[in-house]
């Protein structure tokens, strides 16, 4: 831990609880599409909690948060509530897209949460239009949370997102999640500039940083300054977080491109682990307090599973329905 | 009534919006210090500023989707893409992004964004930049396709087209930019999915749009000439599409021919004719016509080019071999 | 109670797996996500875990089986407790998910049928002989229909002899088109130059005007034509025929024929070779009244009248209609009947009776250059004049060489009621009218 520890246990307690949210939330739904009841593509964010709860709370409710089809950890980090997201993977219509997205699509404009996208790099576009208007509307100084991952960084719209990004200085924060394999492919094996992906923000100008994605405090650390910084209108940053996902791909994933003593070695990373060590060791948790965050979490996805399944599906209607927006009056 | 030519028409429907409302913006190659390719934005940047009047770069993707993310948070951009033939960079933003965000968000987004752009050969411009991909994007769910044909329905249309909330595809032909035609002082709007009889007649129907409307309107006057009345219609929207329109005329003269630019394999008066078959077959006097562009890339040579574009010839000896008028 | 562990869904795709191999035995104990088995899908071999903690009860599922996604392969709970498959929730579960797939597949076809309904194409039915098909457009039909119209009856106009509207908008059922016996020869009386060895137009396929194929694959046959085939392939499986051949010297017949209508005034029809040659038949005929007959099985039908079949060409092919009883009509007489027949037949205004009615036909192929062929006689007729062309020839008059106008004649005749020697006398009395014609004028 390179951190120095500036939280309160009041904080420490939310973050813990937020992440354990989502590491549980995500075995339930693992669960349910080994049951059948989730189908399509599943995939987990098991071991990246820090990166999203590091970051996203930290946002304002007039931001905006746009990202990729890992996309469970950063909803319920933002707030979205269980139920309806878990109801959404279950394609039921008390889902959050009343099950016409499916895990890939979490949408919550209320929240300002604009998915959730399933074309790799697709939301580079949309996370520079909307920092565009923001900046046209003059109103805010919102800015535009952008995740993406190694993959990602290949497709030609992220340099054309970067580039423009940059000429028009604006605000947005491209967040990097580098779990280090686009799908099968270990990003060497795919990318010239290799690893270090933080490095290709500078033709573009753009200031850029990396850090340990799953040391929660540090990505906190991080990306706080990072949000000022781009509030002050000169421009959008990079941060750049390594990380590790414990589980395949999806769950179609038989991971045979990396060995299980890697797997095994990066457990030791564990953000919620390491997390949890710390603040017992630094008086910020109890292990009462642990014990009984365990338990609320474990009730929680319960209620969310049995809420989901017992969700009635869309109605045949929806098939035709919102396919258009109402004009104006 | 006054009269204008079809690029002035959008120009004047381009600075209505930029004038009346504040969340509009125009995006686009060269829009503004070059003063538009087709010239149709020319003293746009000196009148809007270049807040509001955006050249970006070359990169159809991203500026395409930032028009969806733009839209996506209220504000009311108007992006062109330089030709239809770019479209193509765009295509994954326009068809996976700005189409279906509405219906994967079950109506939490929209997007009203207005993609105007250039369509049609002729121009010896060879062939990357001949093409005409309006008929692709009017089979996408989620998106509006409006191919104007007069200056007084690109006015109208562009004006329903600011209201109508959905990503819409305004396809402008490049010849027909100095069509001239009348146009209403007083504010009129046509709305989407209502086609038009450009000219009434008894014993053909032939359907038609952009480019080709003239095309049909002068294989009309040739018919005329040999005693056929050839009952002209103007589709104007290919999403949605009035089919209505078009089967009460084809129930009325019982014969149908649709004309189109574009490749015969694949296009859009293949869903028309499909439509017409199904809907009025006991009112046919014989097989629904396609007058189609033939499957080949367009070539560079004048004279090889000029035949690879339907003429009104083409509809003539079509008409009266296949109904034996 | 007990938890089920159940073969799980891996991939979107899947949908069975094999139990590879067991990590754990019965009765050992389990820890929540501590991997059980090995299973093996068809990409790769996965380490299964417990969702549930306790002692691994049962397993159900040997190493090796092939199990389907969603069945129970192990049961892990609290020792002691009841290890029996509760085979209802199972069979709840996927007869749940059955009855799901049941209620979407009717849902769907539900859906099916609130979208516009396609109108399928009704097959031909398989023993339809294509010669009884009508080309017709849908509107034609609906429109025959509505009117009452026999389709058979009316002529196409539009590609391929497709029946269109305009035509059965015009049909005129007492001009009926339909034809009972056709000869397939022509003779082209000199005002009608209607097509003359045209080709059958109206058999080609529509096809787009920038594209021709000269001669190659198929023409449909128009109704004329399996008309035309049918009679003559009656004709002669019926009828033995016979030819008998003559050379007729038709000189003196070509000046009085000029000299009649050097007589005639402006508005007067013109003599043509023909009446002459018509004239000269209908006299025959009256000699030999078996050429104007017919065989029947009980014996040889006389017809009571003389009506004189002569081919016209039209432009879907050859019709022949007659001139009703000639028997007693002048030279003039018969050649303003003839002119006025190939007028109605181009309006198509000639009635039945001049469509089917002709006893003894006449076929000139006088125009082309020919010099001689062997007509089909047409049922239910008898006989059938066969004239050449009119050709200048040397010929010895008087023992001198001279030129003449020779026309070569051949009667076919039913040899089951005419024989050779008849044949010939009727022959020849034509040739001696024509020879010395002033008896065909007066």
């Amino acid at each position: 831990m390179t951190t120095t520890i500036n939280i309160e246990p009041a904080q420490a307690l939310d973050i813990y609880s937020t992440m354990l949210l989502i590491r549980r939330f995500e075995e339930a739904t693992e669960r349910l599409y080994q049951r059948g009841i989730v189908r399509g593509f599943l995939h987990t964010y098991i071991g990246e909690e820090a990166i999203a709860v590091g970051a996203i709370p930290n946002l304002r409710e007039d931001d905006y948060i746009i990202g990729h089809y890992r996309d469970h950890g950063h909803a319920l980090a933002r707030g979205i509530d269980p139920n309806k997201a878990m109801a959404e993977l279950c394609g039921k219509s008390t889902g959050t897209s009343g099950g016409k997205g499916g895990s890939m699509h979490i949408f919550d404009a209320e929240k300002h949460f604009m998915g959730g996208h399933a074309i790799v790099g697709g939301q580079f576009p949309l996370a520079v239009g909307m920092a565009l208007g923001i900046k046209m509307k003059k109103e805010k100084d919102s800015v535009v949370m952008c995740f993406f991952g190694d993959g990602a960084v290949q497709e030609g719209e992220f340099h054309e997102a970067m580039n423009l990004a940059s000429l028009w200085k604006l605000p947005i924060i491209f967040m990097l999640e580098n779990n280090l394999y686009g799908m099968g492919t270990e990003v060497n094996r795919s990318n010239a500039g290799g690893e270090n992906i933080f490095n290709a923000a500078e033709p573009y100008n753009i200031p850029a940083v990396q850090i340990d994605g799953m040391d929660i405090l540090l990505v906190r650390e991080t990306v706080i300054e990072g949000i000022k910084k781009v509030r002050e209108g000169n421009g959008p940053v990079f941060i750049e977080s390594m990380a590790y996902r414990y589980h395949g791909h999806s769950m179609a994933d038989p991971t045979n491109y990396r060995a299980n003593s890697e797997v095994e070695e990066q457990r030791n990373r564990d953000p919620i682990d390491r997390f949890k060590a710390l603040c017992l060791n630094e008086g910020l948790l109890t292990s009462e307090d642990i014990s009984r965050i365990d338990e609320e979490i474990d009730s929680k996805i319960q209620i969310a599973v049995e809420f989901a399944e017992q969700s009635p599906e869309p109605l045949l209607e929806s098939l035709y329905t919102n396919i258009y927006a109402a004009p104006e009056a | 009534m006054t009269e204008m030519i079809l690029r002035d028409a959008v120009a004047k429907a381009l600075r209505e919006a930029l004038d009346t409302d504040d969340r509009t913006f125009l995006m686009g190659e060269d829009i503004g210090a070059y003063g538009g390719p087709y010239a149709v934005t020319k003293g746009f940047l000196e009148d809007y500023g270049e807040d509001r009047i955006r050249d970006t770069p070359i990169a159809e993707a991203v500026f395409v989707g930032a028009g969806a993310g733009a839209a996506m948070i209220g504000m009311r951009p108007i992006v062109e893409i330089m030709t239809i033939n770019f479209s193509l960079v765009a295509m994954d933003q326009i068809v996976n992004h700005a189409a279906k965000l509405s219906y994967m968000s079950n109506g939490q987004l929209s997007v009203p964004l207005i993609i105007r752009t250039v369509t049609g050969g002729g121009g010896q411009l060879a062939a990357t930049h001949s093409q005409s991909f309006e008929n692709w994007y009017a089979s996408i769910p989620g998106l509006r396709v409006v191919v104007p044909a007069t200056p007084q329905d690109a006015l109208g249309l562009f004006r329903t087209c600011r209201k109508d909330n959905n990503p819409v595809i305004f396809a402008e032909h490049s010849l027909l930019y100095r069509v001239r035609g009348e146009v209403p002082e007083e504010y009129y709007e046509i709305p989407l999915g209502q086609a038009r009889i450009a000219r009434p007649g008894e014993d053909v129907t032939i359907v038609s749009y952009s480019g080709m409307v003239r095309v049909a309107e002068e294989a009309a006057e040739k018919l005329d000439e040999l005693g056929i009345s050839a009952e002209v219609i103007d589709l104007r929207t290919l999403s949605p599409l009035d089919l209505e329109t078009v089967v009460e005329s084809v129930k009325k003269t019982n014969r149908a021919v649709v004309v189109e630019e574009t490749w015969k394999t694949g296009g859009f008066s293949g869903t028309i004719a499909s439509n017409i078959q199904e809907a009025a077959f006991d009112d046919l006097d014989g097989p629904v016509l396609r007058i189609n562009g033939p499957d080949v890339p367009a070539p560079y040579a004048r004279n090889i080019e000029q035949a690879m574009i339907p003429s009104a010839d083409w509809v003539v000896e079509s008409v009266t071999y296949n109904f034996g008028l | 109670m007990a938890t089920e562990l159940k073969m799980p869904q891996m991939g979107y795709d899947m949908e069975e797996g094999t139990v590879v191999r067991w990590l754990k035995e019965e009765g050992s104990i389990v820890g929540r996500n501590e991997p059980v088995a090995e299973i093996e899908t068809d990409k790769a071999v996965v380490e299964f875990e417990s969702e549930a903690e306790g002692v691994l009860l049962r397993i159900v599922a040997s190493e090796g089986s092939v199990v389907p996604v969603g069945e129970t392969i192990a049961l892990v709970g609290l020792e002691g407790e009841d290890t029996n498959l509760t085979s209802s929730t199972d069979l709840a579960e996927s007869s749940d998910s059955d009855s799901n797939r049941e209620n979407e597949l009717n849902a769907n076809s539900e859906l099916h049928e609130k979208q516009a309904p396609i109108r399928s194409i009704p097959q031909e039915p398989a023993d339809s002989a294509p010669v009884t098909r009508i080309l017709a457009t849908p509107v034609a039909r609906r429109i025959a229909d509505e009117m009452s119209i026999d389709l058979g009856q009316v002529a196409g106009s539009g590609p391929g002899g497709r029946i269109t509207k305009k035509d059965v908008e015009t049909f005129d059922p007492s001009s009926s088109t339909t034809i009972q016996e056709i000869s397939f020869e022509m003779d082209p009386t000199e005002p009608t130059e209607q097509s003359t060895g045209e080709i059958d137009q109206t058999g080609t396929e529509p096809i787009s005007p920038s594209v021709g194929s000269m001669y190659s694959g198929k023409e449909p046959l128009s109704r004329m034509r399996q008309q035309i085939a049918r009679v003559t392939v009656k004709s002669k499986t019926e009828k033995p025929h016979f030819y008998v051949s003559a050379e007729i010297d038709m000189t003196k017949a070509m000046v009085l024929r000029g000299q009649v209508n050097d007589q005639l005034s402006e508005e007067e029809v013109r003599i043509t070779v023909n009446d002459l040659i018509v004239k000269a038949c209908i006299e025959s005929l009256k000699k030999y009244p078996k050429f104007n007959a017919y065989y029947q099985d009980d014996g040889i039908q006389f017809n009571s009248r003389i009506n004189i079949a002569v081919a016209i060409a039209e432009e879907e092919g050859l019709i022949v209609p007659a001139i009703l009883d000639c028997g007693g009509k002048s030279l003039r007489e018969l050649s303003q009947m003839v002119k006025d027949l190939a007028l109605r037949s181009a309006s198509g205004t000639l009635n039945n009776q001049e469509y089917t009615g002709g006893t003894f036909a006449i076929s000139n192929l006088g125009m082309f250059d020919v010099t001689s062929f062997l007509a089909i006689i047409h049922p239910p007729q008898s006989a059938v004049l066969a004239v050449g062309t009119v050709a200048d020839k040397p010929v010895v008059r008087d023992g001198e060489l001279a030129i003449a106008k020779i026309m070569n004649a051949t009667i076919s005749a039913d040899h089951r009621i005419v024989d050779g020697v008849e044949g010939a006398e009727f022959l020849i009395e034509v040739k001696r009218l024509l020879e010395n014609p002033m008896g065909l004028v007066v």
